[in-house]
């Protein structure tokens, strides 16, 4: 697998494998030419595969770990090693409360991995569960051997922001964000993605920056800065994030939202979150919901207010043709009078 | 995964005027008609295109899998779900009836 290909099965593999919610689309560093199909499987690629399978097969978290680990037992260094030991860490820790064996699993890992990558996805396990627990010192310590042994992209700032968030490690957040706002650019962007377009790449720079500034300024909320977070958002409003549903595909409007919730300013707040709410993560539904409490008294008419406000923000499906399986063409207007479920989805 | 949890509500809602269109923006055919067989699904299953006439990124903008929206009567998208998660069907299910009106 073609590392190119990795935050796209990153995020299918935490979206649908483990049905974890986590809502974040990456951050606009996917490929869309990318087909790894063609490639002649080797061995582990095949025994990856196979486990998979059978992976798929059971819903015990007990076999799930069981495979990891044989797996990992066999081929400890390999393009595999991340998603395996993912896998197995998200189960220990999350359905079998077991997180010294997911230590103990990731560390055996670590010891014998020498290709750069699969270190790097080993070391972010380590991560994973340094946060998971509440580990600071040890997750702080270990960004730093992180970021001298390897040359970091923005997807590896990205991860550990995100990590040292859910762990409340604020001071590496801020230092994070601030070594990813170094990759938010347009030249920063095709450096790592040349063939990509300059408004492409502006844009993810866009996107970059926002995810950094988003982290940073909820980051200072909870250290107590409350007038830099208020700054650091206000610096960072770009109304290139958002996608095709007025939604900001990075956790900026989120996070100001939460911030001015925190602050004492409901109706700001909602302001923030509205678009949000409707049609984003349900963190944002949850942080509207509160906000309405908080200047309503309690949830009575919230719900007539959301059906208004989507009514209001609703978008046309924009037009499409594509095939189907047989070779026939389908028109995304020949059901318009219908009601449309569309689902994108993939099969790895 | 998300899709073999569509096909009740494309069996129940089918007649009354819901169409379930599923987008595999993989280019893995085999794959793909292998899942597909496996899971008997039977709604619309259509496949994206490569590069820059990539339907899934360039129009409707979805960068994480799955994500599905919902379009009402006069086409407009009134719920989206990013991700899947146990349950969702049943909210989907709420919205679906919704749109669908009396």
């Amino acid at each position: 697998m073609k590392k190119q290909n990795w935050t796209w099965l990153l995020c299918f593999a935490l979206l649908s494998t483990l049905g974890c919610g986590t809502s974040e689309p990456p951050p606009g560093d996917s490929p869309t030419v990318a087909d790894a199909a063609t490639e002649e499987l080797s061995e582990v690629d095949r025994a990856a595969e196979e486990t998979w399978a059978t992976w798929e097969e059971t819903e015990d978290p007990e076999v799930k770990v069981g495979l990891a680990r044989d797996f990992l037992e066999r081929y400890p260094d390999s393009d595999h090693t991340g998603d395996f030991l993912g896998s197995a860490v998200y189960h220990f820790t999350e359905s079998l409360d077991r997180p010294d064996e997911a230590y103990e699993m990731v560390e055996t890992t670590l010891s014998k991995v020498e290709d750069p990558d699969a270190r790097l996805e080993t070391q972010m396990q380590l991560a994973v569960l340094h946060s998971k627990t509440g580990r600071l010192d040890e997750l702080s310590a270990l960004a730093d051997t992180m970021a001298e042994e390897h040359s970091f992209q923005f997807t590896d700032h990205l991860r550990l922001m995100e990590l040292a968030t859910e762990a409340g490690a604020w001071n590496l957040v801020i230092e994070q964000a601030e070594d990813g706002m170094e990759f938010a650019s347009l030249e920063a962007f095709k450096a790592q993605w040349p063939d990509y377009s300059d408004e492409y790449a502006a844009r993810a720079g866009q996107r970059r920056s926002a995810y950094c500034m988003a982290y940073k300024g909820w980051a200072q909320e909870n250290l107590g800065l409350h007038e830099a977070a208020l700054a650091t958002f206000s610096d960072a409003a770009d109304d290139t994030t958002f996608s095709l549903l007025g939604v900001d595909d990075t956790p900026l409007h989120l996070y100001w939202g939460k911030t001015l919730l925190l602050q004492g300013e409901p109706d700001e707040a909602m302001g923030k979150l509205s678009v949000e709410a409707l049609f984003g993560s349900k963190e944002a539904k949850e942080a509207y919901a509160e906000a309405w409490i908080a200047t309503h008294g309690s949830e009575e008419g919230l719900e007539e207010r959301l059906w208004a406000l989507r009514q209001e923000h609703a978008k046309p499906l924009p037009q499409f043709a594509l095939p189907n399986y047989e070779g026939e063409t389908f028109e995304s207007t020949e059901f318009i009078g219908d009601v449309m479920l569309i689902a994108a989805w993939n099969p790895t | 995964m998300e899709l073999p949890r569509l096909e009740p509500l494309w069996q129940k809602y089918g007649d009354q005027g819901l169409q379930v269109i599923a987008i595999d923006s993989e280019h893995d055919t085999e794959r793909s008609i292998e899942f597909i067989a496996e899971n008997n699904l039977t709604y619309h299953l259509l496949e994206d295109f490569e590069g820059d006439d990539n339907v899934v990124a360039s129009k409707l903008e979805i960068y994480g899998f799955p994500t599905s929206y919902l379009v009402d009567r006069e086409g407009r998208i009134l719920f989206s779900h990013i991700g899947f998660e146990e349950g969702d069907e049943v909210q989907m299910e709420e919205e679906i009836k919704k749109l669908l009106g009396p």
